[in-house]
């Protein structure tokens, strides 16, 4: 496998030529005042241990939060705990290494073998999708600073429709598919680079960034969480994970009552209503469905992977390798004037061309690759999301989504079957009707 | 706790709100994907400029070059020219003879990395190593091998006399007088010049010594941007150069760093930083330009141009960068 | 409930269950081969400095807004020149310490007399912003004894440094934490 320039020297070592050896060694003036030389010193690094203070907080926070929704199921408790999170994985240790961008170093590294991925950065990824496999999407409920920060804000939460809904989910798997790509090829961080928050935990960064955050966040006052839903590509692995997960996200402790009162509750689209049993009209209609999209499946695979392959050339022109080649070529057909740093720092360098020009083919040959497979996984969750769509599944009760419900517990304070909430009810229903019953008096 | 707002169905006034501050997103990823090398820049302040030197009056450019060789170096290292225009050079751990039309005479092989090269009247190739010298037949065969090094001894330069040799040590900041037989006979250490008890100040490895017509030897005194002349038997005679940018002047901390000798007698410098041979007479007084900075590069990594004279006035420049032998010849009969 | 129901959530339950199973085994199995790749020791981000071309770039492209890169002397590296190139711009009206003489736009550099003809130059990181000027001169001229690396304790280890991103000759590189900085000159051989 051939390593890309930039990632040349993982473990450098910086000593080039022997000129430069040579030059090192040159002893400095005499001085005769005894003036003494001082060392080359930089500023102390900062405590190591911090990454792994990290990982510790992140298991004990994933835990408290599963503790919260499963034991307590307590939405007060969620929200404090996200509060927390957000200031420390947030704002206090600026929102990196994060568990969303941790996707894109796995596929770094097991895209480029010269690349070590240090450990704290596996436990980021590893942690939030174990505890899906258990108890679903824990890590978004209240541990995730980018789902505290959303959380949060939410105002007056609106219905998106159900079909834009669907329709823009698709949007996180397109969204993983390219990150796991640029990040295997050793492209770029596109997750880190877009990342709509980080120049608010930061406090600092271009203009552009502190308008993409204000806008999510603008948007976050009337759609719950659109980026968890839209395109979040950690949202996605956790959601296919929590779809098993051993434990769910129940609205009730013990029986659904059919209420109706959580249905509203749920800023994020991801209560699901009893169905009405209406099978012997319907059933023919939706297996005839059912049959042609089973066949058309391949179909779409193919067609999304060609048209992924297609764009493998335009996408591998983000890599710097594949830029700095087609720069120089450009320069040397006299297509372009002057030199960019780039350029001038390539030719000062004296790097030999037939190595850029093979690592750039290597690097357009996986996009090519790499282009077909992003199709593939774009055909395959457009498939799979036709095929979700016209199985019916049969419920008796209002029941959280297994993928879409992020576990944030604001549909438990609702719930009658609650014994708090009934207690609750019981108390206010109470103090109306002595109130009514004062009137009453007082009318009297 | 009050309870968690409640989802209402979305309007039309929410729902183009949300659309445009979707544009708005749409225009800051935009922002940030076209956020390429170029976005931000600092003030022209920041920037360091010494182009305007780069660029040489072509009037003051008196030289022309007539042709190159190529080397079979990957760092080229030093070059001198025999009685016979045969020129040697010397890279990575090589020696090699090209004759006076360019073609390779013979190749052969250092036991260490060479620092510099001289050739004597008497066709006796010296070469010096960082911290000892070797003498050489003239067909390349090792005779001679001489460590009369101090610790910090970093030899950088070196010439001869029928009856001696001069070693610039660049790290004990002196010239070693040798004779051939490799006894240190004195040493000129430059100091108590013009009341200077400092003597040579050499910031780095560059440190030139030759031989003058007159039977002077001429030493370069980089960090005074200086070329001192010295008996044989070490005083100082006299000196010039002064300090500048400018195309009459030596540039930057220190320079020249190579100096050579026309049969006229007149000298040949070579800079580094501003990538500059010229000459000057032989009072210091500045002639021309034999090729300015735009003829080599880059300069930013700082490469030095080591030069040699025929016995036809014709300068040989190693060129670094190309690690070719650059030949260049006068353009016009030199005005007196 | 009715039965077929009941049957329909067991086999529901059971599948679960084994997808579950899959999905455990294949975190393991990433987990394992990432944990058989990955460095106990951390990677930070530091400069080459003998790939680093002093762009402006470090400059202005980091996250912080007065950039993790500073400017470091050597000192052993150091020729101490009167003219330091580094210091003084290309054509100064004379060599002393006048706001006009000096290169550095911040002023962040110190000239202090040593013994003559000799002066000591020293960084001033509280006013120095990384813009490589002084860098650039150092290198033309001189040893290169100023260069710039990025500071350890300034640096929030991003994921991706964004300076990387966007340097022109690919100077910035992930090194393992042990190693701390990626120094210019002798200080790297005993290292």
């Amino acid at each position: 496998m051939k390593r890309p320039l930039w990632m040349g020297a993982v473990i450098g070592t910086a000593l080039t030529t022997g000129r430069a050896i040579a030059e090192e060694r040159f002893p400095p003036p005499e001085f005769e005042t005894g003036y003494k030389i001082p060392a080359l010193k930089y500023p102390l690094p900062k405590w190591v241990g911090m990454e792994y203070l990290d990982v510790a907080l992140l298991l004990v926070a994933l835990a408290v939060g599963t503790y919260l929704v499963y034991t307590k199921r307590s939405r007060r408790g969620l929200a404090l705990l996200s509060i927390l999170s957000l200031f420390y994985f947030g704002f206090y240790r600026e929102g990196c290494v994060c568990a969303i961008g941790s996707i894109q170093n796995v596929a770094l590294a097991l895209g480029q073998t010269s690349y070590q991925i240090p450990l704290h950065v596996v436990g980021f990824f590893v942690l939030p999708l174990l505890f899906a496999l258990f108890f679903g999407r824990t890590f978004c409920a209240a541990v995730c600073p980018h789902g505290a920060i959303q959380e949060l804000v939410v105002w007056r939460p609106v219905q998106v429709p159900r079909w834009l809904e669907h329709a823009l989910g698709l949007l996180a798997y397109v969204y993983l598919g390219a990150a796991v790509l640029f990040a295997a090829t050793g492209t770029s961080f596109i997750l880190c680079q877009y990342d709509p928050f980080i120049a608010i935990f930061r406090l600092s960064g271009g203009f552009e960034m502190f308008l993409l955050g204000g806008c999510f966040l603008v948007i976050g006052l009337f759609v719950g969480r659109p980026y968890c839903r839209f395109l979040c590509p950690l949202g996605v692995l956790l959601g296919l994970f929590s779809h098993v997960s051993q434990k769910r996200v129940t609205i009730y402790p013990d029986h659904c009552v059919q209420c109706r009162l959580c249905e509203d509750s749920c800023p994020y689209n991801a209560i699901r209503e009893p169905t009405i049993d209406d099978s012997h009209c319907d059933n023919t209609t939706s297996r005839r469905r059912l049959l042609v999209y089973l066949a058309l499946a391949p179909v779409l695979l193919l067609l999304f992977g060609f048209l992924g392959s297609q764009f493998g050339a335009p996408m591998a022109r983000a890599h710097a390798t594949v830029q700095l080649q087609e720069r120089l070529e450009q320069e040397d057909r006299g297509a372009v004037d002057g030199t960019t740093d780039a350029s001038t720092a390539f030719r000062d360098a004296g790097r030999s061309r037939k190595e850029l020009a093979a690592a750039t083919a290597t690097i357009q040959r996986r996009f090519h690759i790499g282009g077909w497979l992003l199709g593939l996984w774009v055909g395959l969750v457009v498939a799979v999301k036709l095929i979700g769509l016209s199985v019916r599944r049969g419920r008796d009760e209002y029941e959280a989504d297994r993928g879409a419900c992020v576990a944030c517990g604001r549909c438990f304070p609702y719930c009658p079957a609650d014994e708090d909430v009934r207690l609750q009810a019981l108390a206010s229903l109470e103090a109306e009707s002595v109130e009514v019953r004062d009137e009453t008096a007082l009318l009297e | 706790m009050p309870n968690p707002p409640k989802t209402t169905p979305m309007n039309g006034g929410i729902a183009m709100l949300i659309a445009a501050v979707t544009v708005a997103t749409i225009v800051a990823v935009i922002l940030i994907g076209r956020q390429g090398p170029h976005s931000k820049s600092l003030g022209p302040q920041f920037s360091y400029e010494v182009d305007r030197y780069r660029h040489t009056d072509p009037s003051l450019v008196k030289y022309q070059e007539t042709g190159s060789i190529q080397t079979p170096y990957e760092t080229v290292h030093g070059i001198c020219v025999g009685s016979d225009d045969s020129i040697y050079t010397i890279g990575d751990r090589k020696l090699t003879k090209h004759s006076p039309d360019g073609s390779e005479v013979f190749t052969a092989s250092l036991d260490a990395t060479p620092t510099c090269i001289t050739i004597s009247d008497g066709e006796r190739i010296a070469i010096g190593f960082r911290n000892h010298i070797e003498l050489f037949s003239a067909k390349g065969k090792r005779e001679k091998s001489w460590t009369k090094a101090g610790v910090k001894s970093h030899f950088t330069s070196i010439a001869t006399s029928p009856s001696a040799v001069y070693v610039a040590d660049a790290g004990k900041r002196s010239v070693g007088v040798y004779d051939w037989s490799g006894n240190l006979l004195q040493e000129i250490d430059g100091k108590g010049v013009d009341d200077d008890a400092r003597g040579f100040v050499i910031p780095s490895p560059y440190f030139d010594v030759a031989m003058g017509k007159e039977g002077l030897v001429w030493i370069i005194n980089p960090g005074r941007h200086r070329v001192e002349s010295y008996t044989t038997d070490g005083q100082f005679e006299l000196s010039w150069g002064k300090t500048a940018m400018k195309v009459d002047g030596f540039s930057g901390c220190c320079n020249p760093v190579h100096l050579a000798v026309l049969p006229d007698g007149d000298f040949v410098t070579s800079e580094k930083g501003l990538n500059r041979i010229k000459t000057f007479a032989a009072d210091g007084s500045f002639r021309d330009v034999v090729a300015g900075s735009e003829a080599f590069g880059p300069a930013e990594n700082a490469d030095d141009i080591d030069i040699a004279v025929d016995s036809k006035g014709r300068i040989l420049a190693l060129d670094p960068w190309k690690r070719t032998i650059r030949i260049f010849e006068r353009t016009t009969a030199p005005s007196r | 409930m009715s039965a077929p129901k009941g049957n329909s959530g067991d086999r529901r339950e059971f599948i679960a269950n084994g997808v579950r199973g899959l999905c455990l085994l294949s975190l393991g199995g990433v987990g394992g081969l990432l944990l058989d790749r990955a460095q106990a020791d951390d990677a930070v981000w530091q400069i080459d400095p003998y790939k680093c071309i002093s762009c402006d770039r470090c400059a202005t492209s980091c996250v912080l807004d007065e950039s993790a890169v500073k400017c470091c002397h050597n000192f052993s590296m150091c020729g101490y020149c009167d003219l330091c190139t580094g210091y003084f711009e290309p054509e100064p009206n004379a060599l002393n310490t006048g706001a006009e003489n000096q290169l550095c736009p911040t002023g962040a550099i110190q000239r202090k007399f040593v013994e003559d003809p000799f002066f000591q130059y020293t960084i001033d990181e509280k006013l120095c912003i990384g813009c490589a000027k002084c860098v650039k001169g150092c290198n033309m001229f001189g040893n290169g004894s100023l260069h710039l690396q990025i500071q350890r304790d300034r640096c929030v280890d991003c994921n991706e440094c964004s300076i990387a991103r966007v340097c022109p000759s690919n100077a910035i590189q992930r090194i393992p934490l042990a190693r701390s900085y990626l120094p210019k000159g002798r200080e790297e051989k005993s290292s």
